[in-house]
This record gives structure tokens, C-alpha cells and sequence, in this order.
């Protein structure tokens, strides 16, 4: 089907939708990456078996579990440990977690599990080869895990309150893969059809994660009391995601790959103007996203955060979508185009929470509209790189002044402009933001400012001769070539630059954070600080013994009539 | 002793040594790339960046293998136009002149006294002499016509000497903020405990 055809409505306009407090406000969509996973194992009937599982009574030992596509397999080989409290970090400094785990090309020889085991479990201290896709750890929930152990031991189930009031019996603090640690990189296999959308090599390794973390808490109670242990009913073992938390490591990830943040937001922006451009509704369809904003309602309901920016955002998101459920009771859905005179509606009547919520809503209808558009996200970034060096000088001001028009309008001699710093701290390498007036950081600043770099390239252009190419400037200005690149990248891809100040003073890195993470499919955004945040993952999604039999794709939203997860 | 690492590896450690050396960020970025290239083709792209910084070329942007694949690479200088000059780790120069040469569809040959190497597009082929990594020497671009080179080998791992990697882990070392209190604290969930 031809693009022209099937879309009639504009794309929404990158200032609009590259706004941080607009990205910090995504959520999980038909376009998510565990969704586009779930969806393939599904339709190309994937097999999973678990391969070894050889865990002692005090939780330690190995296991494999095995997921085979049409032509390949794939192995999660978990290490399980038994952790003092005291060592329990949620943070990269840790040493030591409760599991760690790795995504083994294939299916491992008992001389790779001996290789591995003594280098997955000391994650960064440890060293992968080629055979590995990922390298990943977790920590339990101490809140859960001896409950659900304990309960299940004696007999009886976990209270479902106590349950859903955490969502995950473990933790992952990071899934490397990409080639860190010497795994493999992404190049070497983003062309299988399975690793065409991207981070799904991530995914499939906390979806095996998950369910080997249910077989465990079982296996557990078990060994403590073999006569009277049971195991999770199944409704309430769904219950049970994988919970994540990720910090400012993550928040870089965005800026540094400009051509990937284009793709991703554009195939979303491209489904939103689909689904806009729908002439005409029927009676099934409209019920059924009227039954998603429900659905939608039910989850928002029920945010855990204590924290301060998200309960304000969760409290807007129920007004939203009342309001939203409100104007559909007397909404028209006979009229022409009425999911466009809907978001026209939202436009003006939601905060970006409910807008960003409804776009993901909007799509639930329509996987022929949406699901294709998943194989258009990842991006081959390399060779988009090159500069243009015959450019002309004029050229690049206006490119300027087209796409980073709101940096030039910064006042950047304003202390607060310019309030933080990005930088590599030299104790674990993770990336920190800093205050520029606490000193001493600028030499370590990290090119993480594109906007303050725009402004400082268009300074100096107006000193320039007009006829001038690009490739004489650089020659004598080389401190100009990195954001000289981002410009001509910014003028091919219009969603590719973020339009706000990343070292504000009142900038928030979970704003990039969540972005990332609705993209992932992440649900249950609990914010712990203002650059940190938990998430579960998986949760409700069918097991992968239950995928054959089970809607794939149906999970994100809690059911009407039943639990609220 | 060599280790294998992975290219992202390699290339993440290449860009971060070039910008400890104090290299401009844009420039750290080719100079990642282009580490990247060479040792996805088997060549020592960080051992001749190694040699790179060693020599705090920076000052020096007319003998610098980076800063001039860079002038290449944007139409600022035409290859044979850089003949007789004295660079700085050649070795780098290749990737740059093969991304010319991919872009201009015009064959080349980048030689140096004891080294020679012809360059179609994306294909090279190292002269009978094989392939020397001279810290510096006087380098020659010429024009030629093409003569069908066959596809170069592409893989995944780049094969580093460990004293190459341990200089440019040193490089890469001056990128990073020392540690004070006030960055520990301004880190993801510091001073949180973990233990719900």
C-alpha cells in the first residue's frame, strides 16, 4: 500500500512532538518493542523448553531456557545466586546480584555454560564472546520475593494487593547488548528477520528472564516445604512482570542516535496520521477503542509513584481520559475522518499526557495501519554520518535557523541556559549530570547540548562569507564539526533533534528516560528521583508455554472484569 | 598478546582516546569510525591511532591522518592534492579514501615508502609488501583507473594488541570526571537503598 494512500492527515510537526515534556509523557504502544516481539513469536510459532534447571535449596545453580524461531535458537542461560541483603544494589556499582544472565546464540555446550559461569555472574568484571547477544542481571524484590516463597510453601497463594502493589519478583538493573563486554555487536545479526526491529535481542532476554524467574519462586517453595508447597494459579503468576530501573545511563542514548529517535518517532507520528485519516469507523471498531480508553482508565487509576512529577502526571492522565470517555459518550463516529475530529478535539482539550496516551489508544484498532510500521524503526546510522562539505555556508544558517530555531532564541549568556553538564564520572563510568557552577566539570562535558552547540555554530557563520563551503569552515573550526553534523542529519530527518534545552537548569533526564522506555513497551513509570525510574515489563503478558493458545498482543491494559494488575 | 573485542567496543574506546587526547568531538566521531573500519577489515586501525595520539598531532592538523581523511572526506583537499606530505599514522588515512573513493567513483592508490595500497570504493587490496603501520611517513595519493578489485572480508571482532589497548584506555581515562561526593550524589538513585 502506497503512504499517499493511506494516510490524508499531516504528521503532527516535529515542535509539537520533540518537546521533552511531550516525550516524557509516551506511553507503551502497538509499536513498543516487547509488543513487536511477542507479536513474531506468536505468528511464527516459536517453540520454548526449558533445557536445564539445576538449582539448589538455597536458590544457587543454573538453567537454561531455550526459545526456537522457524530456522534459529536462542538460549537464556540464568546464573543463580544467593545474595547477603547487605550486597543488594540497584545501582551499576554492584559486584554481585541475585541472578545474571546471558542470551547465548544457539543452543550452549556444557563447555559454554562452564565459560560462562565464570564471567556472567561478575557482569562487567567478566568477559563474552560472539556467541553471546546480551549480558543482564537482576535483584529480587526483598518486598516480594520471601512472601510469595513463604506463601507458596505453606500451601495458599499471595494476596493479590500485595502482589500487584510491586508487580515483579525481580529486578533487572541492566540488559547490555550491542556488543559490551564483548558480545555480540549489533551488526552481526540485525540483519535476521527476528532483530530487524530493534532491542529485540533485549527483550526476548528479559521475556525468557521472566519466566524463568516464576519457574525459581516455585522451585524455591518447593525445596523449603515439598509436602505442602503449590504453585502460582495462573491468572495471579501473569500478575508478575519483570521490574527494571534505569538511570541517567540511559538518558544519553536518545541524543546519541538522533537517526534512530527519528525513525522511532517517526513511524509512530506515520500511525497517528494513518489512524487520523480514517474515513469512516464501524460500529465493532468504535466499541473496541471505546473498551481500550476504558481499559486505559482502569490502569491509570491505579499509579503506585510516590513520587511527586508522576503522581501530578497520573492525576492529569485519570482527568484526561474521563474527560476523554466523557466526550465520547456523545461522540459521532458516522462522521467523516471522526478519529481526526477526535485528536482535533484532544488538541485543545487533554494536557500531553492524555494526547500521548489517546495516540497509543488510537492505534489499538488498527494493526494494519500500525503493526507493519515496526519493521521501519531501527536505522543503520553509519554511513548517514558523512558530512556534506560542499554545502554552502548560507545554506547551513538556514538550516539553522529552520530546525534549531528555538536554541537561537535562548538567551545562553543566562546561567540557567546552561545550569548542567553531562559527564562520564571516572568511578563506574556511568554518564552524571552535574552543575556547571559547582566548576570543575567543564572539561568533561559531554557533546549532550546540541542546542547551545547550534547556537555557538551559528554565531560564528555570521561571520563567514555566505559562499563558503562547509568543508573550508570545518577545516579551520573543527569544535564545530560534531554539531555541524547534527545539523545536516536534522535537516534529512525532521524528528531526529529534540526541541529543548537538554542542560536547562529545569530539565528533567526521566522525560528522556520514559520516552525510551514507552518505546520499549515499559509500563508503571514510578520515578524515584527526578533522573531515575522503575518500570515493569512483561507484566500479564501470556508465558511462553501459553503463547500458542493465547492473544499475543492483548496484555497492556488490564481486562474490564478483572484484576487491575 | 592480542584480545578480541567487539567493534562497538573498539570503536566506543577509539573515539573516547582520540577525545582524552583532546581531539574535537566531531573529529572524535571519524576517528571512532574509522579505527572501526580498519579493524572490521583486519587492519590495526588502533594501533595507528595509537600512534596518532602519541604524537599530539593536535596542534598540527596539516600531518594528522584524521583531521586530513576528514578535510578528504568533506571536499576540502582532494586526495593526490596531499602527496609528498608527511602523516602522521597513514594507516588512517583508508578509510577516509575509500568513502572518497565510494563517493567520487574514482579509484586511488595511497602508498608510503614501504607500503602500497589500492583503493576502489568500498574494495582495497594491500600490495605485495603487505601492510606496514608507520608511525609517520611521506605518503602519496595517485589517481588510477579501476581494475575490479573483489570485495574485502568484512567481520565482527577487532583483534587489539593489549599495550595498544591499555594506551588508548589511558587516553580514554582523561575523558572521565574525578569522583567528589557531589557526584556520587548526583548520580541515578544515589544515596537510595535498594532493599523493597
Amino acid at each position: 500500500m502506497e503512504k499517499q494512500q493511506l494516510r490524508k492527515v499531516k504528521l503532527r510537526r516535529p515542535e509539537v512532538v520533540m518537546r521533552l515534556e511531550r516525550m516524557g509523557s509516551f506511553h507503551q504502544s502497538r509499536l513498543s518493542f516487547m509488543r513487536v516481539l511477542l507479536r513474531r513469536l506468536k505468528s511464527e510459532r516459536w517453540r520454548f523448553e526449558t533445557r536445564v534447571f539445576d538449582i539448589d535449596r538455597n536458590g544457587v545453580g543454573v538453567a537454561v531456557y531455550c526459545a526456537h524461531s522457524p530456522t534459529r535458537s536462542y538460549s537464556l542461560i540464568a546464573f543463580a545466586n544467593d545474595l547477603p541483603a547487605e550486597k543488594r544494589s540497584d545501582r551499576v556499582i554492584a559486584t554481585e546480584w541475585d541472578a545474571t544472565f546471558t542470551l547465548f546464540d544457539g543452543i550452549p555446550e556444557a563447555s559454554d555454560i562452564d565459560r560462562l559461569s565464570k564471567n556472567i555472574p561478575r557482569q562487567e568484571a567478566g568477559r563474552v564472546t560472539q556467541k553471546e547477544l546480551s549480558v543482564s542481571r537482576a535483584n529480587r524484590s526483598a518486598r516480594l520475593w520471601d512472601y510469595v516463597v513463604e506463601c507458596l510453601a505453606k500451601g495458599t497463594q499471595p494476596d493479590l494487593g500485595t502482589v500487584t502493589d510491586v508487580g515483579y519478583l525481580m529486578r533487572t538493573t541492566a540488559v547490555y547488548g550491542s556488543g559490551k563486554l564483548g558480545a555480540a555487536d549489533r551488526e552481526a545479526t540485525c540483519a535476521r528477520d527476528e532483530f530487524l526491529a530493534p532491542f529485540q535481542i533485549e527483550m526476548l532476554t528479559v521475556y525468557l528472564i521472566r519466566a524463568f524467574v516464576m519457574d525459581l519462586v516455585e522451585h524455591m517453595a518447593r525445596m523449603r516445604a515439598p509436602a505442602t508447597a503449590v504453585s502460582l494459579e495462573g491468572p495471579l503468576r501473569r500478575c508478575f512482570g519483570i521490574g527494571n530501573s534505569t538511570g541517567l545511563g540511559m538518558a544519553p542514548f536518545l541524543i546519541n542516535h538522533p537517526i534512530l529517535l527519528n525513525n522511532w518517532i517517526g513511524a509512530r507520528e506515520e500511525a497517528l496520521a494513518r489512524v487520523r485519516s480514517v474515513a469512516s469507523v464501524d460500529h465493532d471498531t468504535a466499541q473496541r477503542f471505546v473498551s481500550f480508553v476504558r481499559r486505559a482508565r482502569k490502569s491509570a487509576g491505579f499509579s503506585r509513584s510516590n513520587h511527586e512529577i508522576q503522581t501530578l502526571k497520573s492525576v492529569r492522565l485519570c482527568s484526561d481520559l474521563d474527560a476523554l470517555l466523557d466526550f465520547l459518550s456523545g461522540f459521532d463516529f458516522h462522521a467523516i475522518r471522526p478519529w481526526d475530529r477526535l485528536w482535533v478535539w484532544a488538541e485543545t482539550a487533554l494536557s500531553s499526557e492524555g494526547q500521548e496516551q489517546l495516540v497509543s489508544l488510537l492505534f489499538e484498532p488498527y494493526p494494519a495501519l500500525v503493526d507493519g510500521l515496526s519493521d521501519c524503526m531501527s536505522a543503520d546510522e553509519a554511513p548517514q554520518m558523512r558530512i556534506d562539505g560542499a554545502m554552502t555556508l548560507a545554506r547551513l544558517r538556514s538550516i539553522l535557523e529552520d530546525f534549531f530555531g528555538w536554541a537561537l532564541a535562548i538567551d545562553w549568556t543566562v546561567g540557567a541556559s546552561q545550569a548542567r553538564v553531562w559527564y562520564v564520572s571516572e568511578e563506574k563510568l556511568e554518564p552524571r549530570l552535574g552543575e556547571r557552577a559547582d566548576g570543575d566539570l567543564n572539561d568533561y562535558e559531554q557533546p549532550l547540548g546540541p542546542g547551545r552547540d547550534a547556537a555557538l555554530l551559528y554565531a560564528a557563520l555570521l561571520l563567514r562569507d555566505d559562499a563558503e563551503t562547509l568543508g573550508s569552515f570545518l577545516m579551520q573550526h573543527p569544535e564545530h564539526r560534531h554539531i555541524a553534523r547534527r545539523a545536516q542529519i536534522a535537516a534529512r530527518y525532521p524528528y531526529a533533534e529534540i526541541r529543548d534545552n537538554t542542560i536547562a537548569a529545569d530539565m528533567l533526564p526521566i522525560d528522556l528516560l520514559r520516552a525510551k522506555l514507552s518505546f520499549f513497551g515499559a509500563c508503571h513509570f514510578d520515578p524515584r528521583s527526578d533522573r531515575w525510574v522503575r518500570v515493569n515489563m512483561f507484566q500479564n503478558a501470556p508465558f511462553p508455554q501459553d503463547l500458542a493458545f493465547e492473544d499475543a498482543d492483548d496484555w497492556t491494559l488490564p481486562a474490564l472484569d478483572g484484576p487491575v494488575q | 598478546m592480542t584480545a578480541l573485542w567487539s567493534l562497538n567496543e573498539i570503536e566506543a574506546l577509539a573515539r573516547k582516546a582520540a577525545r582524552g587526547a583532546g581531539f574535537e568531538w566531531g573529529l572524535t566521531e571519524e576517528a571512532g569510525q574509522a579505527v572501526r573500519w580498519l579493524e572490521a577489515r583486519g587492519l590495526p586501525g588502533a594501533k595507528a591511532l595509537e600512534f596518532a595520539l602519541n604524537a599530539g598531532v593536535l596542534g598540527d592538523a596539516s600531518r594528522c591522518a584524521i583531521s586530513l581523511g576528514c578535510a578528504i572526506c568533506d571536499g576540502a583537499v582532494t586526495p593526490v592534492s596531499l602527496s609528498s606530505r608527511d602523516v602522521i599514522a597513514p594507516l588512517l588515512l583508508l578509510p577516509f579514501a575509500s568513502w572518497w573513493s565510494e563517493q567520487h567513483k574514482q579509484s586511488l592508490t595511497l602508498s608510503w615508502p614501504d607500503g602500497a595500497i589500492d583503493i576502489e570504493g568500498a574494495c582495497f587490496a594491500i600490495g605485495p609488501a603487505g601492510v606496514t603501520v608507520p608511525p609517520r611517513a611521506d605518503i602519496a595519493f595517485i589517481d588510477r583507473k579501476a581494475r575490479g578489485l573483489t570485495q574485502v572480508n568484512v567481520g565482527f571482532r577487532a583483534q587489539v594488541d593489549c599495550e595498544t589497548y591499555v594506551a588508548l584506555s589511558a587516553f580514554a581515562q582523561r575523558t572521565y570526571a574525578p569522583s567528589t561526593e557531589a557526584s556520587r550524589l548526583s548520580g541515578a538513585g544515589a544515596g537510595l537503598s535498594d532493599n523493597d
